[in-house]
């Protein structure tokens, strides 16, 4: 009796115990600067979708380049249309790992993985700063990324005006994930 | 000699006129590249006449099934879908409506609404329905749209 009882009781607890493992966010922002001498340049995107394991550390970052909002019509049109294709590309994906997940109260992580941009798949490392919050986790802060890595054409006459190093900031402000 | 004076005036007109011409032409193209390069990147969907018309469930469903076939229907498109709010977030300073699915999964529409739908979006509830126009930029976990603007006024009145 108790063999079939015991694994009945513990199903739900270990279920909710991977629900409670697991954080999400579909409001992760992600902005990019550019800073030339010649005009700056800079964009946000407010629905980064992005989910975590806490447990294992494991955790993927999807974007849409389309979503990438600016302040002019024309920057945003030459961003998907010339530089980053989005109808080609429409999609960054980050997939990768938190390499000092433990109990201890470390503020700033390292985030490595593989970042598939524009067709071109890179290894990076980021550094985060972990809070807690109400609802969950935040996770924020900043990396740069070389337009060169990612294969993104810039024709001569422009090169001035785009930063050749990209400063990118992001804010994950995650919640339970209920399944 | 006379002929020869008139020739060259006239020829002096037709320079100043030709000189004109070109100081107007390029002082509009300024003007018109200026504006073009300053105009602002939100899209007046409220006035938009070519509009795709769906519900929450269809254009998830629709997602989910084929993305490419989806992506060639409703990216960049004004799309107005109708759907029962799930969610309203205001996070990142954005206001945020979430549309959920008949079928009660987790992927949502979100709506990115424009600053001037505030008032409406303080008088929704969770489990109000609503027709929200936007633009559609494509699928993640859920369908994203932005520059939305509520439709359906029965919540304004």
């Amino acid at each position: 009796m108790s063999r079939v009882l015991i694994p009945l009781i513990c199903l739900p607890l270990l279920t909710l115990g991977q629900v409670n493992d697991k954080i999400i966010t579909r409001q992760g922002q992600v902005s990019f600067f550019s800073y030339t001498s010649v005009e700056n340049i800079e964009a946000t995107n407010n629905q980064v979708f992005s989910i975590m394991d806490q447990k294992s550390g494991e955790i993927a970052v999807q974007m849409l380049l389309r979503a990438f909002v600016f302040k002019k019509a024309l920057m945003q049109e030459h961003f998907n249309e010339s530089y980053v294709e989005s109808d080609l590309y429409p999609k960054l994906v980050f997939s990768g790992n938190m390499l000092d997940v433990g109990d201890e109260p470390t503020i700033v992580r390292t985030v490595k993985g593989i970042m598939d941009f524009h067709g071109v798949q890179k290894e990076i490392e980021i550094k985060t700063k972990v809070e807690s919050s109400s609802k969950g986790v935040i996770l924020h802060g900043e990396f740069e990324v070389g337009v060169a890595d990612f294969n993104i054409n810039i024709p001569p006459l422009l090169r001035p005006n785009i930063a050749k190093a990209i400063q990118v900031m992001f804010r994950f402000e995650y919640e339970p994930y209920e399944e | 000699m006379l002929d020869a004076e008139v020739a060259s005036i006239k020829m002096q007109k037709k320079i100043k006129i030709i000189v004109l011409v070109l100081l107007v032409g390029s002082f509009s193209t300024t003007i018109y590249l200026y504006r073009q390069y300053e105009k602002q990147a939100t899209a007046d969907v409220a006035r938009e006449t070519r509009v795709t018309k769906t519900d929450a469930t269809a254009i998830l469903t629709s997602f989910k099934n084929d993305e490419g076939l989806a992506n060639d229907t409703f990216v960049e498109r004004v799309v107005e879908v109708e759907g029962v709010v799930e969610k309203i977030s205001f996070l990142n300073e954005r206001h945020t409506i979430m549309l959920k699915s008949d079928d009660n999964t987790k992927n949502y529409v979100i709506c990115d609404m424009m600053p001037m739908s505030k008032n409406h979006i303080d008088r929704l509830n969770i489990g109000d329905t609503v027709v929200v126009r936007g633009v559609c930029k494509g699928y993640l976990f859920d369908v994203v749209m932005l520059n939305c603007v509520p439709i359906n006024n029965n919540i304004d009145e």
